[in-house]
């Protein structure tokens, strides 16, 4: 049984869909990198996912348009984005309690929605997979790269415009030099409020698209509480990554590929128990952050209110 | 050493040893309430393979429960009464009234943010009693009293 795991079209299979899944995973990690890295830690990024998601399917249910759906779970995501910032900001909240409410808010809404305005499980036809052009001919690299749907894409395009912005342009430095010492940059005339607020609503967006991925382009449904768990990953997924996109992505992909691997063990009937096969992306990732902790820095004001001190 | 850190280390209290003794306590707390849901309520291990499984929740709404205290250990009896409460007269809300539950979990989501948002007024109002009680020890000069009050109003 083992040896059906060895095969070609086997193992092409768990990339590919190791790729898939670490989308949402990549959209929630990269979003909270900016709102960690501003100094600002959101515990609320799973509320904000299921929102997303919700808002996305209903929508696309109802319209048929998916990418009407995908604008909405943005909408969504900013909005609570939004509120975390004016409660974070303005009310100088303990960030990882305040954290915790909007995940609740935000599971409970998207069930307290579902249930009043959907009632029963519905599938839909989510993203389409693009192929691109000459290099999805690619026999198995083809497959696994340049086979995927657009939001897939997106994520990946993703990483390298976060790194973009956050070392080579202002805003980046703004945004860095607010998580390290915002005493300094507010005295530079830096608005710690601004930087604050445009990273807090930027990460809830990208937090509605990663919800909004898996209900209309990797899974094509919507159950209650059907991220269990992942937007709270993808904050542990920001340590993993020491703060940095490309960090971010590793960490994303040995989740994401580790739990496609557990997924096609239980599928292929390989005598592993299921419990511990799902216990597998976990466990991994607490023993690599482990093994690095001690070499990574967190941005230093990270989760601490910032009160001008006159 | 929740208060500050720096001041207990000064003090000699070994910091990092009691967070985490304090966290291995929590953690403890936290496995009875996993061993008293099985052992003394269900009277067996129920899980559905969600994140929740038999809990219910009861870890996030645990946290809640705390804060609705005010992180003091008394009153998080009444505080998780009150919350056991609404759990259960959630599902039954629904069965009568068909308003769903989850509109409880909703409500928890905002009793955590509201009490969180609510601790600057709580801090603001702290520091103004303390101005005062100083000022009634020696006479206030009038100058030292517009600046604490203009700090208050910040």
């Amino acid at each position: 049984m083992i040896s059906d795991l060895l095969s070609v079209t086997v193992l092409i299979g768990i990339l590919a869909s190791g790729i898939r899944l670490a989308t949402p995973y990549l959209y929630a990690a990269i979003g909270e990198t900016f709102g960690q890295k501003s100094g600002v830690l959101n515990l609320g990024v799973e509320g904000q996912m299921l929102l997303g998601s919700f808002a996305a399917f209903y929508v696309t249910f109802k319209t048929g348009n998916l990418w009407l759906g995908l604008l909405t779970a943005m909408l969504v995501g900013a909005l609570m984005g939004l509120a975390m910032a004016y409660v974070t900001v303005n009310l100088h909240a303990q960030q990882g309690i305040s954290g915790i409410g909007f995940y609740l808010f935000g599971l409970g809404m998207s069930e307290l929605l579902f249930q009043s305005l959907m009632g029963s499980v519905e599938t839909i036809q989510g993203f389409p997979k693009v192929h691109i052009p000459v290099l999805s001919d690619i026999p198995g690299i083809g497959e696994i790269f340049f086979s995927q749907n657009v939001l897939v894409y997106g994520a990946y395009l993703l990483v390298p415009l976060a790194w973009f912005v956050l070392n080579k342009t202002t805003l980046g430095l703004k945004i860095r030099a607010v998580g390290e010492n915002p005493d300094a940059a507010d005295s530079l005339g830096v608005s710690v409020a601004r930087v604050r607020y445009f990273t807090i609503i930027l990460g809830g967006t990208l937090s509605g698209i990663a919800g909004a991925s898996l209900s209309i382009a990797l899974l094509n449904v919507f159950q209650q509480g059907m991220t269990s768990g992942q937007g709270f990953i993808a904050v542990a997924l920001v340590y993993f990554g020491a703060w940095r996109p490309v960090g971010v992505l590793g960490g994303a992909l040995l989740f994401s590929l580790v739990n496609s691997l557990q997924l096609w063990i239980q599928v292929l009937g390989i005598p592993i128990p299921s419990d511990i096969a799902v216990m597998m992306p976990y466990v991994l990732t607490i023993l690599v952050l482990v093994a690095t902790v001690s070499r990574v820095r967190a941005p230093s004001a990270l989760s601490k209110p910032f009160e001008r001190e006159d | 050493m929740g208060q500050n850190p720096h001041a207990s280390r000064y003090a000699g209290i070994k910091v990092p040893r009691y967070m985490v003794l304090a966290l291995l306590l929590s953690g403890a707390f936290a496995g009875l309430a996993g061993a008293v849901q099985v052992f003394g309520v269900n009277y067996r291990m129920i899980t559905d393979g969600s994140a929740s499984g038999f809990t219910g929740g009861a870890g996030f709404n645990g946290i809640v429960a705390a804060l609705f205290g005010q992180l003091h250990p008394i009153w998080s009896i009444p505080a998780s009464i009150l919350f056991g409460a609404l759990l259960v007269g959630a599902n039954k809300m629904q069965r009568m009234t068909q308003v769903p539950s989850a509109l409880v979990t909703v409500l928890n989501g905002l009793v955590v943010i509201f009490v969180v948002s609510s601790e600057i007024w709580r801090r603001r109002r702290q520091r103004r009693r303390m101005a005062v009680a100083g000022s009634d020890e020696t006479p206030p000069p009038p100058v030292d009293k517009k600046p604490q009050q203009a700090e208050a109003g910040a």
